[in-house]
């Protein structure tokens, strides 16, 4: 039973960071928490003195639960508008999807 | 000629048993579109005159892609009318098909498929592309098209609303019926 990975990487400006990380575990964290996948891990790191990329990494037990992570998502207007309002202050954005090797 | 789907809302009483070409009601699972849907092949829009039925969305289609594998008996015809976000490249819009086509090779389940744009001359439509495939069973489609990890970690990231690069528009029709007969 394949686990699934859902890997996002946002680049924002430093002093965004602190604030974009606290409203994730107040806004967006439950809802993916609540759909049924998990943050496993969160990283950062410097891309010069002014800009830091974040990676959060979040895990689906099997792929019945990214399903339902991804379908869930498509009708919940608030984590549409988490990720416009993300899009307006990120230098970059990415997510990609894996499956356990 | 053209080939045609037609979605079709039913009254309780009506039967799209004898409608030429193929046709059948929704299994459950279906979603967005009518309560049937109609393939035929037709130089203009088709029309049906027997009552209960009628046509609620239509498209015409334009091939892009295609292929015909021999399979005996019944068999799951399932349709996706989808649309693309406006103003997508038509380099994207190359990968994005070329995304779609290779499921074959990577799901042994999808017997014969198509792909096609909408023809907007013919059917001016919110949809831009009609993903066709039939399978041996509704297992083919519900468990080894679903459980397919070129699907959920490749060619859904197209589709995935959360995703920065998705093109594909929120809402889509995604209906599929038992035919008797080859459908593609």
């Amino acid at each position: 039973m394949s686990r699934v990975a859902i890997i996002d990487r946002i680049t924002l400006a430093e002093d965004r960071v602190e604030s974009w990380l606290g409203r994730l575990d107040q806004e967006y964290r439950p809802t993916v928490e609540e759909r049924g996948a998990m943050l496993v891990s969160s990283w950062r790191r410097h891309i010069d003195g002014e800009t830091i990329e974040l990676c959060l990494v979040w895990e689906c037990p099997d792929i019945a639960a990214f399903w339902k992570v991804r379908s869930e998502a498509r009708l919940d207007p608030r984590i549409l508008e988490w990720w416009a309002a993300t899009d307006d202050i990120a230098i970059s954005r990415d997510r990609k999807v894996y499956g356990s090797s | 000629m053209t080939r045609w789907v037609l979605q079709l809302k039913l009254a309780p009483e009506a039967s799209v048993r004898d409608l030429p070409g193929a046709a059948g009601q929704h299994e459950p699972g279906s979603y967005g579109g009518g309560d049937a849907t109609w393939d035929i092949v037709a130089d203009v829009l088709p029309t049906v005159d027997r009552p209960g039925i009628e046509v609620v969305d239509a498209v015409a289609l334009a091939p892009v892609a295609s292929q015909h594998v021999s399979l005996e008996g019944p068999r799951v015809k399932r349709t996706l009318l989808l649309g693309l976000k406006p103003g997508i490249p038509d380099d994207v819009r190359t990968s994005f098909e070329h995304s779609l086509t290779g499921m074959p090779l990577h799901i042994g389940a999808i017997r014969s498929w198509s792909l096609s744009r909408v023809d907007q001359a013919l059917s001016p439509s919110r949809w831009t592309h009609v993903w066709e495939q039939e399978y041996e069973s509704i297992d083919g489609l519900r468990v080894d098209y679903s459980r397919s990890s070129y699907h959920w970690a490749g060619v859904d990231r197209w589709f995935d609303t959360e995703m920065p690069d998705a093109i594909v528009e929120n809402t889509f029709t995604h209906v599929f019926y038992v035919a008797e007969r080859p459908v593609l």
